[in-house]
Order: C-alpha cells, then structure tokens, then sequence
C-alpha cells in the first residue's frame, strides 16, 4: 500500500508538473483562452464526444451523470503536451507547450450513488509575442518605431464535485456543483526605439471566481445505444482587475459582477458490435460579450458568437472490456470534430477549427489501470487576416482503479 | 513484494521523450492578428492650451554670479556693490601710496555695434555703503534706502565692452577699512565696522553695463590683467631677510570678500504677454488642465511637450548682443495659485527640469519635454500644480524675454501642451 502510494506520488509529481517554458495557442489570447477539450484523454480520442459512452471507467466527465455506472473508486490525473504552427502573412512560426488537464477521484457511496471530486483546466492562455511595429500618433506629423512584447497566460480551473445517481441499469442522473477560477494575465511592453518617447507597460491581471452547476442524464433505450446530455445554466460571480502601468507603479482594482455562459450537449453511442461503437456529439454555449470578462469592457467592437462542437467518433474496445473487468488489451479509437468558436475575426466570422483524433488506451499492470493516449491533429483559423494555426495536442492520462490501492500482502492474522 | 510494471516503466519514458521534444518557445508577433485586443498601433496625439498663466518673482540672490550689473534701461535699474578687507591680504610691514578699484566690463545694452542706436556713456555715482551685507542675501528690498548713503564720486565710463574701469579710493577710506578690520580681529565678538564697501549706482538712464563679478572674472598674472573686480594697492613693502628688513615694491589685487548686484524692475507687460527674466529672477507660471485625459487610466505617456511662443518684437525684451539665453522648466506642488493669485508668493517647485533649452532658430519656439512631469499627472492627478518657465540663469546677467500667455489674441501663440499617448485597444 505505501509503496503503492510513493509510485502514485512520484507519478502525480511528474505529470503534475507544469513547465511554462512554451506557448500555447495564438488564440488563446482571445478571450476567456482557448477552451479545453474536457471529459479525460478519451474523449480527447473521440474527437471530444462520449456524452453518451458508457462502458469502462474512462467514461467521459463532462457527462456528470456517466460515473454513475462506474463500480469501484478511480482516480484519474491528465496531462498534455502540444504543438502549434501559425502561418500569418507568409511567416510562420511554432511553439509547444506542456500542461496538466485534470485530477479527479471517484469514489461509490453507495452501489447506486458515486461522487467525483477534481479539478480540471477549463481554459488555457499561454502565448508570448514579440513584434517590430511602427507607432502612428494622429493628430500629428510623429512616427515612431516601437517592438511590442506581449504575454498573456493564465485560464480556468474548475473544482468539481460530481454526484452521479444510477436509477437504474439503463438510467442515471447527475450533478456537478463547480467552483471556478479565472485567471488571465495581459503583459503588454511597448518599448520605443527613441529616446523622445517613453516606453509603455502594462501589466493587466483579471480574475473571476464563481459557482456554476450541470446536470446531467444518460439514458440506454437499449443495450447497445447510450443518449447522454448535459445542461449547465448561465453562473454568476465576480470579476476583479488589477492595472500596473509604468507612469508611476498605479494599480487599480475595479470589481463587477460577471457571468459564465450557459452551455448544452448530447450525444449519441451506438454499439454494432460488442467491440466496437460509434459516437456523435454536439455541444454548444451561449454567449454574451459581457462573458468576455472586465478586460475587455471597453471594447464595443468585439463580437461573439455562441460556439459549437461537432465529434464523431468510433472505437474499438479491448477485449472483455467492462467496468470491473479483464482489461488485458488495448483499446483504439478515432474521431473528426468541427468546432466554431465564440471568438470572432473583425468581419465578425467566426474562428473555426476542424481535424481528426486518434487514441488508444493501455492496460497498465493487468488489472491495476489504463494509459490513455490521444492525438488531436487540427487546423484553426481566421481567414480574414490570413492567420491560421495547424496543431498537435497529446493528451497523456493515467487512471487506476481502487486495486492499486490494495495492499500487496495481505495480513495474515496470528 | 510489488514493483512498477515495466510496462507502465516503458510508457512513461517514452512520454518523457514525448514531452520534452515538444518543447519551443514562440517569440515572435507571427499570428499576432489573431488575438483580439492587441494594442492598436494608431497611438493619438492631444494638444490643449494652457487656462491660467500668473508671474512669479522667486526671491534670490544673485550675488554667487557671474556679472555685476550698473545701469537704467529697458525698465532695468540695477546697482553693484563690493565689499573689501584688505587688512587680510597687507604685509606686516608696508606704505601704501595708492589705492584704486579696478573693473572690467563685459557685455553693454543696447548693442554699441548698431551705429542707428544711441548708446549713451554710463555715468555711475560711488556711494559708500554703512550697512552690513552679504553677496547671498541680496534679495529684492536689500539696501532699500542705498539713495541715503554718502556719495563718494562720480565716474563715467565708455560704453565699450572689456573695458577697464578703474576709480581710485580715497585714501581715508582705505584706512579706515584697514583699522577696522584689525580693531575687529581684537574684538572678535564686538562689531567695530562703519563701512562696508562700496555702492556704483547708474546716474543716467539709456544704457545697461555688465561687469565681471569675482565668480565670473580672474586674477591677473605677469602676462594679463584682473579680469575680476579687485583692489589693487601699490608701495613699499618690507620682509624680514635673516635679521634685517628688506624692501621691495607692494603690489597687491585683492578680490572682493563680497560683490553682487540689486536691479528693480519697472516693466509692466502688454496684455496676453507674459515675462521670463534673470538678473532679477521671474517666471511665469503655466496650467493646463488634463481631466479629460486622466479620467482614462490606462493611457500611459509616450511623450510630452511644452510649447511656449516668444514675442522678439517686444518692446520689453532685452537681451545682450550675441547672448544665447536658455530656459528651463518645472512642475509645481498644487494649482492654489490657479484661482488665488496671492498664493503665487508661496508656491513651490516640485521639479525642476535638468535640460536647458533655447529657442529656434526664429526665436519665436520654446519646445520642453515634460513626458516625465505629465506621466506623473496622470498616475496622481492632483500633483498638475501647472508648469513653470525661467531662465536657466537666473543670477547670471540681466535679461528678459516676452512670451506670449493664455489670454493672447493669437490663440496659436498661446502655451500649448502636446501629449502623445498610448493606450490598449480594448
């Protein structure tokens, strides 16, 4: 059990570890950042569906009502690393990034009630930039050279608490009770080649914590077909930003009330085959500007639009794979997603993306857990400005179930 | 007893490697359109005229300069005075057979090299002073009944640039210098002084002459003369040789302990003009009110400008022949003196520009950076206690220079402030 525990430790260390030494996305600038495919490494592999797959304790968690099914205590921790290749104006450019996904533990209550407890990222900022760019005063005759040298970085984290009820062998309701931190850091230097100007610098820091909530279903109208979908309502909370500018080390905090935006999604699973399944997944949001968060109050010009995500995907289970079964195989996956995002370009269009998945799942010691693996293979873009981003995500999760937390040798009593 | 599977041992090195090949630092602004928000790079420029303008006379000392003024001109009256104890620099044993003052002109008003203009003679009356002084207390309303004080002479002096001036002292006068300066080396905490050097007032009006003060001029050597104001005293002196006396001639130019100059002004400026002097220090105070840009705090100050517009043609300004004149500015501590004139006595400087500036080449321009004075503006609003315009030397020689102020009829003449700021596009 110890020695259990010091491995379980000394993996969580090395998976949990953050390095912030790369970029993220060139959208992640956008907004809120640049959303997380949620649900476990998985979904990831099913283009981001699964709201309606239950089979084995990879079940996808944005569905708060799939734990329901699950038999023993699991935990699960992710991580993913990332490629992105922007093309803009004939250059391009690319940069990597490591980050955590989630942590989360479910544990029965009883054979029919499970709870979750986790966190998981929600939204990720991660970009750096550095410009050479000519500063046009109007009202004058004055040009002057300037680089501009920019970081944003910061996202969403999400504490969730998931209680999943099962009704029955073909039903199960559940509710996510979630605490949310946003946290969003714009740095932002202007430094004038002149000595006639003086060099500007913001450093911008928006936060926001509130509660949301989520329900969920999913029902099995028969063996072989799943319908999950979720519902999680508008939130409100509280924004705070906080000004450092170089004229004088000011900081300004200034508060409001804010708003997460309310989403919904389903999806679909049919099983042609005891190993096999396929899925369909939609999922959308709605969106105001106003969810932007306080750093954006003062633009009018930006527009929003209420996303949406698409996934198919299909699987072919390993072996007498069930919950609480011989999971001596490996299990392999795929899927296409098309997603049209909230952020817009300034004709108002959105950004969209589109790209396939592909994962597999590995036994790891026999019986003691699984090793998700999931390629996400995308391009993104903003045709209006020509900017468009091809990218590589893995996403890396290792779930075990309550055996490895059993003890090696039993006592034997004297 | 349980190890890691090498299974899970052969998946997390190769996620090891997985990870860190992925690793790469974007730094660059490709893609930069992408993100919204981005800080525009149309930057905007904003100019306002100044609302309030007042005078400020700072008092000061001009004694530590470089010139001693005489003369009536231009609404200028100033008088020079000196002050000796050559007691300090005479031999234990000597004769002294003559005594004279000897000064150096520098720079006359108006230019003597223009044949339209007249420049009279300078006429100085020599008065000798019976009050005590010091070079750095010459404030404005020192020696203010110096017209009591006994007439010693009248010289007159060519209105020609480095010149020599010499005026000899009388005898008594010298020798009553001398006894008191010993008998007040006896007393040491006793005044024994009835004389305190001596007062060159101008006599006539018409002209403006500058000497060079003993901060500004030299001690001759065998090759040149004194530039510097000095007491020259000739004779006989006699030092000790072994055990015998021996002789040989005294010649001595003493530098004055204390010399300086007073100037009253007369001048009252035009409407819409302000004035900027030195030689009798006054500056123009300025304010612009910015709450139209503070209200935005996240604009930041690339840049500042101060604009002022001199009227050469005046016919209050004066200014030597071949004189470059700089001007500095400040920031002052609050704006009181905005709606309370008789608060201008007691304003305060909160900084003082380093750099001098001068006008364009058409004489008409005065361009100060103040990035540094409005950046503070905008991070603590109530600290625009306005801008202040003074000579970079202001107890140097005399001179003035009109401006034009916020009331001018020519509104682009009027004080402008030019503010380029940057600000993000969200």
């Amino acid at each position: 059990m110890v020695r259990r525990t010091l491995q379980l430790i000394s993996l969580l260390l090395f998976i949990g570890h953050v390095s912030a030494f790369a970029g993220g996305s060139i959208f992640s600038g956008n907004g809120l950042g640049e959303p997380q495919i949620q649900g476990g490494a998985r979904a990831v592999g099913l283009a981001g569906g699964g709201l309606g797959l239950v089979d084995s304790m990879a079940f996808n968690t944005s569905n708060p009502s799939l734990a329901a099914f699950s038999r023993s205590a699991l935990f699960r921790m992710s991580g993913q690393l990332g490629v992105w290749t922007v093309k803009s104006d004939g250059e391009t450019d690319s940069d990597g990034e490591i980050a955590w996904s989630d942590f989360t533990v479910f544990l029965p209550v009883t054979g029919k009630y499970k709870i979750g407890l986790g966190v998981e990222a929600a939204t990720r900022v991660d970009l750096r930039t550095f410009t050479p760019r000519e500063a046009v005063f109007t009202g004058s005759d004055s040009v002057a050279a300037y680089e501009e040298r920019a970081v944003w970085n910061g996202g969403t984290t999400d504490i969730r608490l998931v209680n999943a009820y099962r009704l029955s062998d073909r039903l199960a309701v559940g509710l996510t009770l979630a605490y949310s931190f946003v946290n969003l850091n714009r740095d932002i230097t202007l430094d004038f080649e002149s000595s006639d100007y003086q060099n500007a610098a913001y450093y911008q820091t928006a936060r926001f914590k509130g509660w949301w909530t989520k329900v969920g279903f999913l029902w099995k109208p028969a063996d072989k077909i799943g319908i999950g979908a979720y519902y999680r309502p508008r939130s409100g909370g509280d924004w705070e930003l906080e000004i450092f500018e170089n004229d004088g080390s000011k900081a300004i905090l200034t508060k409001r009330d804010g708003d997460t935006p309310s989403a919904l999604g389903g999806g679909l699973s049919v099983m042609p085959h005891e190993t096999w399944a396929i899925t369909a997944d939609l999922q959308t949001q709605f969106w105001s500007r106003r969810y932007l968060g306080i750093l954006y109050d003062n633009n009018d010009q930006i527009v929003v639009k209420d996303p949406l995500f698409m996934s198919v995907g299909v699987e072919k289970f390993a072996k007498h794979d069930r919950l609480g079964g011989n999971m001596g195989q490996w299990a392999y996956r795929g899927g296409f997603f098309y997603r049209s995002h909230y952020w817009t370009n300034d004709a108002g269009d959105p950004v969209t993306e589109y790209g396939i998945s592909l994962g597999t799942s590995i036994p790891v010691g026999g019986w003691l857990g699984r090793l998700h693996i999931a390629e996400e293979i995308g391009s993104r873009g903003s045709n209006d400005f020509g900017a468009t981003e091809n990218f590589f995500r893995t996403s890396l999760q290792l779930e075990m179930s309550e055996q490895w937390f059993q003890r090696d040798n039993p006592r034997i009593p004297k | 007893m349980s190890t890691i599977p090498p299974k899970l041992i052969q998946i997390i090195a190769l996620s090891l490697i997985l990870l860190v090949s992925g690793c790469a630092q974007r730094d660059s602004g490709v893609g930069i359109n992408a993100i919204t928000g981005v800080p525009e790079q149309d930057f905007i420029t904003i100019s306002g005229t100044a609302t309030a303008s007042a005078e400020w006379i700072p008092e000061l000392s001009n004694g530590r300069g470089n010139s001693l003024q005489v003369g009536d001109a231009s609404d200028f009256r100033s008088f020079s005075v000196l002050r000796w104890d050559p007691a300090a620099a005479l031999p234990d044993s000597y004769v002294v057979e003559s005594v004279r003052i000897k000064l150096t002109t520098g720079r006359i008003w108006p230019s003597t090299s223009d044949s339209t203009i007249y420049v009279p003679d300078l006429r100085m009356i020599v008065r000798e002073i019976p009050v005590e002084w010091d070079e750095d207390d010459l404030i404005p309303g020192t020696l203010a009944d110096f017209e009591s004080f006994e007439i010693l002479d009248t010289i007159l002096i060519d209105s020609d640039p480095d010149d020599s001036v010499f005026y000899d002292l009388p005898f008594e006068l010298w020798q009553k210098w001398v006894d008191e300066s010993l008998a007040q080396d006896a007393e040491d905490t006793v005044s024994t002084l009835t004389s305190y050097g001596l007062l060159f007032e101008p006599a006539n009006e018409g002209v403006l002459v500058e000497f060079l003060s003993s901060e500004g001029g030299s001690l001759g050597d065998d090759e040149t003369g004194s530039t510097a104001p000095v007491l020259r005293m000739e004779g006989t002196r006699w030092d000790l040789d072994d055990t015998v006396y021996v002789s040989s001639a005294l010649f001595l130019e003493q530098l004055p302990d204390h010399d300086g100059y007073l100037t009253s002004s007369s001048a009252e400026p035009q409407p819409g003009r302000m004035i900027v002097s030195a030689g009798y220090p006054q500056r123009e105070l300025v304010y612009f009110p910015l709450d139209s840009l503070v209200e935005f705090t996240e604009r930041l100050i690339a840049r500042a400008e101060f604009r002022v517009f001199a009227d050469p043609d005046d016919p209050l300004t004066m200014v030597y022949p071949n004189t470059g004149l700089n001007f500095k500015t400040g920031s002052l501590t609050n704006s009181d003196w905005v709606n309370e004139p008789d608060s201008v006595a007691s304003v305060t400087l909160r900084f003082v520009g380093t750099d001098a500036v001068a006008l364009d080449a058409d004489a008409v321009l005065l361009k100060f950076d103040v990035t540094g004075i409005v950046s503070g503006w905008m991070a603590d609003p109530a600290a625009n206690g306005g801008l202040q315009i003074q000579t970079s030397g202001e107890n140097q020689f005399l001179s003035r220079q009109i401006f034009h102020n916020h009331e001018t009829e020519d509104e682009s003449k009027r004080p402008q402030l030019f503010i380029w700021y940057v600000e993000p596009s969200n």
